[in-house]
Parts: C-alpha cells; structure tokens; sequence
C-alpha cells in the first residue's frame, strides 16, 4: 500500500508535507511519539534538499509512503546538486567551539529512524529510504499480563466453524501463532496484535480462521496482497497440534481460494522454505507449482525444529497456483533460458503463447523504468524493471553501484517477458554476477517476469532441500551456475 | 504564526511546527532584539536548523525562552548533545 506525493520544492511545501506525513503514520498505527519522529526525520530530509540539493531555487520531489506489515518506509527521490553526504560528519566539539553544525540533520535522521539509506542513482536522482519499525505489546506480554490461565486450557473439540478474520481476531491469531510455534515462527510481526489489526484494517491482508463451538481459535491462514499487481501470497498459517490432521489446513485453503477469486485475484505465491521440504509438500499438496528459487532469501529467522542456528540465510522456492482458467497475453523467452521456462509453464493448464525472438531487436522504450524494492528484514533487494528504455544498462549500473554499500544477502532483478528485448537484458545482467531464478508469474502489473539473482553470501547448497521434481531441477541449475560464478571470480 | 514585539523583545506563538519555514519568519522580525520568547506548544517538532538557529542566538549574548516543547526536542538535543551546553532550567518555560 503506498501513497504519493509530488513537490515543488520550496520551503512552504516542506510543512505540508510533514502534516501529511504525520498523519499518515498514524493511520498506519504508529503511537503519536513515534509519527513525530518519522516526520521530523522526513523534515530534515527535505529541508537539506531544499537548502544543498536545489539551493533555495524550483525544483521537484516525490515522496512515496510505503506500508510493511511491521514497518513503516518513506522513500524520498529528487534531482538537485549531487550532494555527498556521507562527507558531512556531525562533530559535537565542531559545533561547540566554531557553532559549526554542518552534518546535524543527517546525525539526527540515523539516530530518529532505525534504516536510513542514501542511494545516488546517477542521471536517475538520488533517492533517501527512511524505515522506522512499528513498535507493539508482543503477545507473550499480552498473556503475562492478564494472567489469563484459562488460555492454557486445551480444547480439543472437533465441531469447526470457519469464518473471515476481522480486525477483532487479531490477538486470538497471535495467541494462536505464539502457543503453536512458541518463537519460532518466521514472521515476526504475527506476535504482535496491533500489527495484525492495522494490517486487515488496511486491506494488506485477508484470511480465515477456524474456531471450535466453544469459540476458541485453532487454525488461520491468510493471504497478504501484492500491491503490484492482482496476486497474492499465502504466507501466514497455523493450526493448532491438538487439532492437526483434521483437513482443517485443506478447509482454510479451499476458503482462501474462494475469497481470493471474489476478490479478483489472478494467482497465488507460496514461498516454501528449504530448511526443511514440510512446507513444499504442503505447496505441492494444494497444486502449487515450482516456478523459481530464491536463494538467501530470509535472513536471521529461527525455524520450528532447529535447535542451532541455520548456517547460512534461507533460501526459498516460489510457488505458484493460478485462479484463471486461460492467458490472453503473449511472452518472450531469453535464448539461454527458453528450455527450463517452457517447462515451467507446461505444468500450467493455461499459459500464455511464446513468440519466436526475431533477429533483430530494439530497445522498445526511450524511458527505462526501473524500480527498487529492499526487504530489510530479509537483508535483501528486487529491482523491477518495468519498461526497457535506452539508458537501461546506465539505470541498472546505477542501482547496483549504489546498493554495493549496504552489504546485502542477496540481489533479485524481474525482467518483463512482454518485450523481445528480454533476451539481451538476460545476457547483460548476466554479465553483472546475476544467475537464474526463475519465473514469476503476474508479478508485477499483471505480466509474467524473469527473476535473476545475485547471492552476496557464500552457500552450502547441501543445506538446502528440495522434494518436488521441478524445485530439484531449478536448484540444480542455480547451483550450476552458482558454483561456475565462484571458479570464475577465483 | 502570532507574535508580539517590543524594543527589545519577540514573543511567538507558533501554529505548526519549528522548521525552516519558522526560523526564516523569526529571523526577519527579530532583527536585533536580544530577548526571544517562543511558544511551541502546537509544535510536533523541532528541527535541527530551529535547534541551529537558537544555540547561536544564545550563543551571541541573548536571552531564550521556549514554552512547552514537544518531546522529541530533547530527543534530539540529546543526539546533538547539546543537552550538556543548553542551560534548560532557565531556557525552559511552564
């Protein structure tokens, strides 16, 4: 879920879009305290742009406001004078002794958010990512508190009533996540209430929840929309172990895709962890199919039935359950890749018609659009592109250049299957250190995309397990080319 | 934004918050006064060139007051630590 602004940078534009700033973090739940942090820290974001970047004359800004199930982001983009700020280090003697408080507003933005990130993209602008986490009561707090013993009671009725989840099921889900998973579940915002509430509130989310006769919750499964395009993922789900192998798993699926197709949904994502292959069978089970791998792609989460510490990030398959009957659209496929995806599709009942790549091939676009998406929880990044334009070597560069500072896990970039450009946009990233991922469908702006990836962490690829027959295959050519990146950078 | 002035004093009351938007309107009444009076009681911030703007104020002799500051002031007084500088018990108004 985002929101837009576009400013003409001048100093009396700076205080209204700190109202609406405000505002807006409020209604995305965080307390008043915390709003005024963010906004202050976007205040002095904009207020150095006015004063270094454009030098008090016209220029233009675009404030876009970007909601996460437990954060919230404000990414700031402008075009004024490079400005090099990493140069402007606040010193508290400096300022003292000469009253020279040059670095002041950056010393206050890293300490009033809890990421910042500077990216100068080049000719594209410079962009400021501001990340603040929403602070909640976790559940295990919550049931501290109220000393609520009857909680501990287990219900083991098998009489089932499902129903939508409302914002009033939020603390039933998290007690819920808590006492089957203990802490070991892999998404830490589920154990916090007032996150789940603000989520369904928003529309971020959607599911259902199982209760016993009595009223008691034992089972949720929810699907978080992508706010890209007409997909979803279903990434949240639990049913309590003294209720477990009662089909209530298939119930809640079987109301998801009902729920999910009123909603004009065109497919679903899975993203089954490889830690273990439970959840790949679970997948498979309910006729998702394997259509990518993302390796290194979660990052510091403990998973249930690991005592120790996995040793390296998490790396995930991409699962894919269509809810249309057919495909309208045509694709191209890169030259390198065209075996693997077409098998990937044949596992589809609909696909879309592959055109042949003509000989020779234009950039289609004068504009390239590309866009940047950072997971911080994960330590990851996707860039999407959108449009292949002529500056689209020049923008990836950029991006990339400018992301080699943070250290990520890893780097994804989705490349548009609706042009024939594709197969040279393949062999340039290629070149950039980036290997096969595989196929997204209707990922973004409803269109189906290549996903390429580049690991920036070392792997054992014995550690990651795969049971579907297309989750080997995909992992054995990322392997294959994992490994041949190596040798060649020895 | 109000405010009152006399020969040797600015009092303001601020309607939104203390930004550069603010600094610049006082700066332009302020001229040489050496008595500053400023009420941020519907301020939700104070930024770092208000912060700037008023630890050079005091620094050249004159006298500062600030009436109910939001919070988040001495958050960032703390982060630039000028806590250790700013005589708050007397800068600070109820």
């Amino acid at each position: 879920m985002e929101a837009r602004l576009h400013l003409d940078m001048h100093m009396g534009m700076i205080g209204s879009a700190t109202d609406f700033t405000f505002k807006w973090c409020v209604n995305m739940g965080m307390d008043k305290q915390e709003a005024a942090r963010m906004t202050l820290a976007l205040d002095e974001i904009l207020t150095n742009i006015y004063l270094f970047g454009y030098r008090e004359k016209s220029g233009e800004a675009e404030v876009i406001f970007v909601y996460h199930a437990s954060e919230i982001e404000i990414i700031v983009r402008e075009y004024g004078e490079p400005f090099h700020f990493r140069q402007y280090k606040y010193s508290k003697s400096a300022a003292f002794s000469d009253g020279n408080f040059q670095g002041a507003g950056l010393e206050l933005l890293h300490n009033l958010t809890d990421h910042f990130i500077y990216l100068n993209r080049g000719k594209d602008g410079k962009e400021f990512r501001l990340v603040k986490t929403l602070q909640r009561e976790h559940i295990s707090d919550i049931i501290a508190r109220r000393s609520d013993h009857t909680e501990d009671t287990i219900d083991t009725e098998t009489d089932y009533l499902v129903t939508p989840v409302t914002t009033s099921d939020a603390e039933d889900i998290a007690k819920l996540i808590y006492k089957s998973y203990n802490y070991t579940y892999n998404k830490e915002e589920m154990y916090f209430p007032k996150l789940q509430e603000t989520a369904l509130q928003q529309g971020y989310k959607f599911g259902t929840i199982v209760r016993t006769s009595q009223g008691g919750p034992v089972g949720y499964f929810a699907v978080i929309r992508n706010t890209d395009s007409l997909v979803g993922e279903i990434g949240e789900a639990v049913v309590a172990p003294e209720h477990r192998k009662r089909g209530l798993m298939k119930r809640m699926i079987n109301e998801l895709i009902d729920m999910s197709k009123e909603r004009g949904l065109l497919g679903l994502y899975g993203f089954a962890l490889t830690v273990h292959i439970v959840s790949q069978i679970v997948n498979q089970k309910f006729n998702f199919k394997n259509t990518a791998i993302l390796l290194s792609n979660l990052y510091g989460a403990s998973f249930k039935g690991f005592d120790e510490h996995y040793p390296q990030p998490v790396s995930v398959i991409a699962d894919f359950l269509p809810l249309y009957s057919r495909r309208t659209n045509s694709v191209y496929l890169p030259g390198s890749y065209e075996p693997i995806l077409k098998e990937i599709y044949s596992q589809f009942e609909a696909s879309p018609a592959i055109n042949k790549l003509p000989e020779n091939i234009e950039k289609p676009f004068e504009e390239t659009e590309l866009k940047l998406n950072i997971s911080y929880s994960g330590n990851t990044a996707t860039i999407v592109c959108y449009q292949y334009g002529k500056t689209f070597e020049n923008s990836c560069a950029s991006i990339l250049k400018s992301l080699s500072g943070l250290k990520l896990n890893a780097i994804y970039i989705d490349l548009p299957l609706d042009h024939p450009w594709i197969d040279n946009a393949v062999n340039w990233i290629s070149g950039q250190g980036f290997i096969f991922s595989g196929l997204m469908p209707l990922i973004h702006s409803e269109k189906d995309f290549f996903r390429m990836q580049k690991i920036q962490t070392t792997l054992d690829f014995n550690l990651i397990h795969t049971k579907p027959e297309m989750a080997a295959k995909l992992k054995n050519i990322v392997s294959k080319e994992y490994h041949e990146l190596q040798e060649n950078k020895e | 934004m109000n405010y009152k002035k006399t020969k040797n004093k600015l009092e303001v009351v601020l309607s939104t918050d203390f930004n550069l938007n603010a600094v610049r309107q006082i700066q332009k009444l302020l001229k040489d006064r050496e008595h500053l009076y400023i009420d941020t009681s519907n301020s939700r911030f104070i930024n770092s060139e208000a912060i700037i703007f008023m630890h050079r104020y005091m620094d050249e002799g004159n006298k500062l007051e600030i009436k109910n500051p939001p919070r988040i002031f001495y958050i960032a007084l703390h982060i630039l630590g000028l806590h250790e500088v700013w005589d708050l018990k007397t800068i600070i108004t109820p």
